[in-house]
């Protein structure tokens, strides 16, 4: 998914993922999103809830596409964020301009 | 497939590195690595094997375990010895990694039992200690189509390459002849430091990770030679030999014999054309 795309979503129908460390979302991050930072391993992957399409981010994309995959391998509907939270931020700024 | 959160807690730190990844781990538990030799180059090589979550390791290995083997054999401790070293290295993959299948042959390989042991893995890895094994490993490779790695240690020098079915040279087009007794004793013979033969075992662990998941590149056509007291690192290039007994354009060698016999032989076959 393209940032531009997922800026448009509205967050409430999708559980967001955000695997950056709690430092980093408390300086900048998405309301309601679920903090799994990768610093701490991937076991808690299977607590990630069911009931709504997935979408995973990292910090620039690359570690949240393998991310993606073991949560389709899980079974979720799952979309990794292409840049992640970087390029996404770069496209609210320019909403903002 | 999917993983456990135990296997995914477990194995975070190679699921986010690009050239594994959640396809490479797929492919590293579907992989069955056999390693022959549970000695010097086989305990690191099994170890890091196991610690990668390989689905199936075969370890083959007829000896027991000694005190003079822990000063390298690191696979095994001072608790397992008179125990059969391949139920010593069970046990410490078990400890290591639960997810792994083990399955042990406690015996040499043959010209008669090899071709059945070799079968069910993708990947050989030879961690011998002797020649006429080394040989018998190569020959039973070619003739039944199976990649392996090839290794030896002598002192502080290695040496390593891999072979691919069809592909590169295999360890007979770079090595026709065994050397002379006297220029390839073993480690009883010759001595040896413990983390030389851990070295290559370790190199061999990710030549077979390599393999199974398709990263990098192998040593297919090189010879890898290694002076662990000078620090020098080269890669030879060798090419496939068409004059090679086994893998050549007339093989001479096209069933596996007894060993220290039929190198004998073909020396005697080699030195007369």
């Amino acid at each position: 998914m393209t940032p531009r795309e997922f800026a448009e979503l509205d967050f409430s129908q999708y559980t967001l993922l955000d695997l950056r460390e709690p430092s980093e979302l408390i300086a900048d991050g998405i309301e309601g999103a679920l903090n799994m930072p990768v610093s701490q391993g991937f076991g808690a992957l299977a607590t990630v809830p069911a009931d709504k399409p997935v979408i995973v981010f990292c910090r620039v994309g690359v570690i949240s596409e393998e991310v993606a995959e073991l949560l389709a391998d899980l079974g979720h509907d799952v979309c990794n964020l292409e840049g992640g939270y970087c390029a996404y931020r770069a496209v609210k700024h320019e909403g903002n301009d | 497939m999917s993983f456990s959160p135990e296997e995914l807690e477990r194995y975070t730190r190679q699921l986010i590195l690009k050239d594994v990844g959640a396809k490479g781990q797929r492919k590293i538990k579907d992989g069955k690595v056999l390693v022959i030799g549970a000695g010097g180059l086989g305990s690191t090589a099994i170890m890091y094997l196991a610690a990668a979550g390989v689905g199936t390791l075969g370890i083959a290995d007829a000896d027991c375990v000694d005190l003079t083997n822990l000063q390298r054999q690191i696979i095994h401790t001072t608790d397992d010895l008179g125990v059969p070293k391949v139920e010593s290295a069970v046990a410490t993959v078990k400890a290591l990694n639960p997810n792994v299948e083990v399955v042990t042959y406690k015996e040499f390989v043959t010209a008669e039992n090899i071709k059945g042991i070799i079968e069910p893995y993708d990947f050989i890895i030879d961690a011998t200690d002797n020649f006429p094994a080394k040989y018998l490993i190569n020959d039973a490779c070619v003739l039944f189509e199976k990649p392996f790695s090839h290794a030896g240690i002598l002192r502080f020098e290695g040496q390593m390459t891999t072979y691919l079915p069809g592909e590169g040279p295999c360890f007979r087009c770079m090595f026709p002849v065994p050397p002379p007794p006297e220029l390839s004793p073993t480690c009883k013979e010759a001595g040896i430091i413990g983390a030389v033969p851990g070295v290559v075992g370790s190199l061999q662990a990710v030549e077979a990770i390599k393999f199974l998941t398709g990263a990098g590149d192998l040593l297919v056509g090189k010879l890898l030679i290694i002076d662990l007291l000078t620090m020098e690192f080269h890669t030879v290039n060798m090419p496939r030999e068409e004059s090679c007994p086994i893998c050549g354009k007339e093989p001479v060698i096209t069933s596996l014999v007894e060993y220290e016999q039929t190198v004998c032989d073909l020396k005697g076959i080699l030195e007369d054309e």
